[in-house]
């Protein structure tokens, strides 16, 4: 054996090399396995997730995905989402990005979710979970955004005058949604500004619409989503006030079409396009079992006005090509 | 100060003496795992063949590797590049003939509709109604403007926004300033019209000045064709593909970004593309450093836009990415070089074999005897001759280690003769009668120097067991023997003794001279009549330019015949039978004396006889001058040769 020494030596070392070539090759840039991922989010339908479907199939095509953004209604409750999120499940999905209703008292559905599936939540808060369940979200700072949004608001016109402010304040059930209206409510309450009427979308938002500006009329409307934005604007341009001020949270081709004729005063705009597309970014590499895994993100908002919205870099947040 | 710099040359030279000394040390010290080490297993044969072939291979694989790794890697760029360039030449023409369509397109409105005397607006409109239908996958829309921005007609949306200042965009203002070009624009949302159903689109404005003749009145106007830009993006996509190692990008001449595969990474500043330095750039091949990493960048430049088509090739990680030529490359390394282990050993074995083979059987043989033979008859010429070679020697020693037995037996027993005849009883008898004479005869006091006499020859005939004694003792015990046989002999001879100071000081073998004075009693002196002369000389002679003790015993008697003297030594056997010298004397003869100087001096010594008749008898004794001392005493006693003289050598050593 002592004989033989240079020779097992000389063998040993070659086998080493072989195997760090091979081990290095899997572990090295591989073509990409092609996942599975289904997009669950309450209203599919909405013009409010176009530029997020822009995002998700960018990403879904440089990361060989393939996406089935499930058509859904308006969630009435947890259950019901519950169960369209493991129908997916079943259905072999790898990975569900979900835009969840409310906040409170899901912490056990993603506990139990997040056992058997990759979740990412987007535009939502999550509830306390189990620390062994990876769950990560995708948001903006809704505190910085609701306090743009009042600022915004505080630069009107009518800034001299006693101003009557009606606030359509979305889906409250959301911890998100919350806080963005407690920080704009903060801001409009600081400079004594009255706020009328403040309205969730209990589900006929444009009925309560008006029969709260009805009741009381407001200089100022502000939505604080897409879908309330939107109902905004049809309403104002049905009943002709043209003298209400519009403010809000959107960037749906209406609404941009809106703030370009001068309908809505200043839009909010959050880069729906870079949260899908990080989406599907975090959960490629959580699938992929990639050492780079990061954790709850948060993407930009943007205080459009149509004075800027045709700018050199806002034209590609708010009207996203392919790329 | 030279002392001084003596002195610290000297203690230089000491440092790097000890420092040589200490690295030999380390080199050679056995136990020592190090390669060099004496019983490190890398100093075998094998393993230093297989070293060496493994070194060779390697060197050689690592070379031819490099050499062919670098060829095909740069070959394999090449063919990237050459495939990049041909790409982009491709896309680079098509995105022209697409330009060129759509000046066409202008042209036609501009030429083939506007330019027509007398027409009135509605079979403008339906003109450029006919001409946008008919292109309609490229164009967005067709519009007119006067030269002060209000619209004159436009297809297919004719309905203006509101609170637009046409005159201040970029298309309006950039057609104005150079009247005789078409300008095309960058991508940009078209925000001119009014569409109902909120849709947008991202255009590349043509735009020119026409003279627009209404009415008989030639007026500047500007022409407007919006081409969708969705037609360009889709061009470049294809053109860009799957392959992640290289992007193709469209920026115009100053820059400025037309179509980036990574636009959104650029706006979100999470990447960075160097537009304006590139756009500047010669068209061809372009080798930068971005980030670390190298880059080939390719241009070709539009016809008549300036636009740059921009390609870039990135150099990824080679090692471990699909297909990657150094990934291959160290494969191949790898692999070769376990062949070539496995063949290397096979052949160093093989080569090494009848070394190794010859090597086991040496460390096997037991009994020389039997296996002597065994010794491997196998492999090269050389080592056939080493094996043989070998068994020669071993061979040699083992007759030399016989001889050295025989010697040594023979000198054993001739001491022990020597030694066994001087405690003959016969010479004792004798003696003892001739005491009892004298002390009847009342002589007492030569009684008493009788056996003082005896009892001294017989204490230096013992010597305590020794068999080397100082040349003083020698000479006393042949004193006492002539002094005992003159008076038994009634003075019939007279003997001298001139021995040399420095002689008595040397060491020789004991009961040499006794024998050769029986001898020349008992042949020399018989039947002579009281004229007996027996000389003892003693002295240190230059023989050969070699001291030698030369000790003689001449006799003036009979003589012998100058044949039989010469030959004398010869024989083995004594020529006088033994029985008679033991009734005589010691009965230990010449032959025994010569035989035991040789014995433990060597062939040069010994005893030499020169005789004739009537001329009496010399024996000479040549013995190697040896001073004594305790410590040579001992050592020779134990049978070492002592090199005091240099005449010390010959066959027959006492080793």
């Amino acid at each position: 054996m002592k004989e033989n020494r240079i020779f097992t030596v000389g063998v040993g070392i070659v086998a080493i090399m072989l195997f760090a070539l091979s081990l290095g090759r899997l572990l090295g840039e591989n073509a990409p396995q092609k996942y599975k991922i289904s997009i669950v989010v309450d209203r599919s339908s909405s013009a409010g997730w176009d530029k997020f479907r822009k995002g998700l199939n960018a990403a879904s095509k440089k990361y060989n995905i393939e996406y089935n953004f499930v058509t859904t209604g308006r969630f009435l409750s947890i259950q019901q989402e519950y169960l369209s999120l493991s129908r997916e499940i079943k259905n072999g999905a790898d990975g569900i990005i979900t835009e969840l209703r409310a906040t409170e008292g899901t912490g056990v559905l993603l506990n139990e979710l997040g056992k058997s599936t990759k979740l990412e939540l987007v535009d939502c808060e999550k509830e306390v979970t189990d620390p062994t369940v990876s769950i990560s979200s995708i948001g903006v700072d809704e505190e910085a955004l609701g306090e743009a949004l009042g600022k915004e608001v505080l630069q009107s016109n009518l800034q001299n005058q006693r101003l009557r402010i009606g606030i359509l304040a979305g889906n409250q059930n959301k911890g998100n949604m919350q806080k963005r209206l407690d920080a704009l409510k903060k801001v409009l309450e600081e400079s004594e500004k009255e706020i009328v009427w403040i309205m969730e979308d209990k589900g006929q938002p444009r009925k309560d619409l008006e029969v709260a500006n009805h009741k009381r009329s407001v200089d100022i409307i502000i939505a604080l989503d897409n879908d309330s934005l939107e109902i905004a604007t049809r309403y104002l341009r049905d009943t002709g006030r043209q003298f209400v001020e519009l403010y809000g949270v959107g960037d749906s081709d209406e609404l941009i079409y809106s703030l370009d004729v001068g309908m809505i005063r200043s839009l909010i705009v959050i880069d729906q396009y870079q949260m899908a597309y990080s989406a599907v970014v975090n959960l490629w590499q959580r699938l992929s079992n990639s050492r780079n895994t990061p954790g709850d993100q948060s993407v930009d908002f943007y205080v459009v006005r149509a004075d800027n919205m045709y700018a050199d870099g806002m034209e590609r947040i708010l009207f996203p090509t392919g790329q | 100060m030279h002392n001084q710099e003596r002195i610290i040359s000297k203690e230089g030279e000491k440092r790097i003496d000890s420092k040589k000394a200490s690295l030999k040390e380390i080199f050679f010290q056995k136990g020592y795992f190090f390669p060099l080490s004496m019983e490190s297993p890398f100093r075998s044969f094998h393993n230093m063949i297989l070293l060496s072939f493994m070194l060779l291979s390697v060197i050689i694989i690592l070379f031819l590797s490099s050499v062919l790794y670098l060829q095909f890697s740069s070959r394999l760029k090449r063919e990237r590049e050459t495939q990049a360039e041909q790409l982009l030449k491709q896309g680079a023409n098509q995105l022209e003939e697409y330009l060129v369509s759509m000046r066409r397109i202008s042209d036609a409105m501009y030429y083939n509709v506007i330019k027509v005397p007398d027409l009135n607006m509605s079979e403008l409109n339906e003109e450029m109604n006919l001409l946008y239908e008919a292109h309609k996958d490229n164009l967005v829309s067709v519009a007119i403007f006067s030269s002060q921005g209000k619209l004159i007609s436009a297809v297919p949306i004719s309905a203006e926004k509101k609170n637009r200042k046409v005159v201040e965009q970029d298309f309006f203002s950039t057609a104005v300033q150079q009247v005789e070009n078409l300008h095309f624009s960058l991508p940009h949302v078209q925000n001119l019209f009014d569409d109902p159903s909120f849709r947008t689109h991202w255009v590349i404005s043509l735009s020119r000045v026409v003279d627009l003749n209404r009415d008989g009145v030639s007026n500047n106007a500007v022409l407007l064709v919006d081409m969708n830009y969705d037609t360009i993006e889709r061009m470049m996509e294809k053109l860009n593909g799957d392959d992640d190692s290289r992007y193709f990008y469209l920026c115009d001449k100053k820059g400025k970004l037309i179509y980036h595969p990574r636009m959104r990474e650029i706006l979100r500043k999470s990447f960075q593309e160097n537009t304006e330095d590139v756009a500047e750039w010669e068209d061809g091949l372009h080798y930068i450093k971005k980030d670390g990493r190298k880059e080939t960048v390719i241009l070709d430049t539009i016809g008549y836009t300036g636009w740059k088509m921009v390609s870039v090739l990135e150099e990824k990680n080679p090692v471990f990415t699909p297909g990657g030529t150094l990934y291959y490359v160290f494969m191949l390394i790898s692999l070769t070089l376990l062949i070539s282990l496995f063949f290397n050993q096979l052949l160093s074995l093989r080569l090494s074999y009848p070394i190794r083979k010859l090597n086991e059987d040496l460390e096997n043989m037991g009994d020389r005897e039997r296996f002597i033979e065994e010794i491997s008859n196998y492999g090269s010429t050389e080592i056939i001759h080493l094996g043989q070679t070998l068994v020669q020697s071993f061979r040699k020693i083992d007759e030399l280690t016989e001889e050295k037995i025989q010697q040594q037996e023979e000198k054993r027993q001739t001491e022990m003769d020597a030694l066994q005849s001087q405690i003959n009883p016969h010479f004792l008898y004798n003696t003892l009668e001739s005491v009892v004479w004298m002390i009847e005869s009342g002589k007492k006091e030569d009684a008493v120097f009788m056996v003082t006499q005896l009892a001294s020859f017989f204490r230096i005939s013992l010597s305590g067991g020794k068999n080397i004694i100082p040349l003083s003792q020698e000479i006393q015990h042949a004193k006492n023997y002539m002094n005992i046989q003159k008076i038994r002999f009634k003075n019939k001879f007279a003997v001298h003794f001139d021995v040399q100071e420095e002689v008595l000081d040397c060491l020789t073998v004991k009961l040499i001279l006794q024998p050769i004075l029986e001898n020349a009693i008992y042949h020399g002196m018989e039947g002579m009549d009281g004229d007996g002369e027996i000389d003892v000389r003693g002295k240190i002679i230059q023989e050969n330019s070699l001291p030698v003790i030369l000790l003689s015993v001449e006799d003036n008697g009979f003589g012998m015949p100058v044949e039989k003297a010469e030959s004398f030594l010869d024989n083995e056997v004594e020529p006088s039978s033994f029985s008679d010298r033991k009734k005589r004397g010691s009965g230990v003869g010449l032959i025994n004396v010569h035989k035991r100087i040789q014995l433990r001096f060597g062939s040069r010594y010994g005893l030499k006889i020169i005789s004739a008749p009537d001329e009496g008898t010399t024996v000479q004794l040549r013995l190697p001058p040896i001073e004594y001392s305790e410590e040579t005493q001992k050592s020779m006693e134990h049978g070492n040769m002592h090199s005091s003289s240099s005449g010390f050598h010959g066959g027959g050593r006492n080793s």
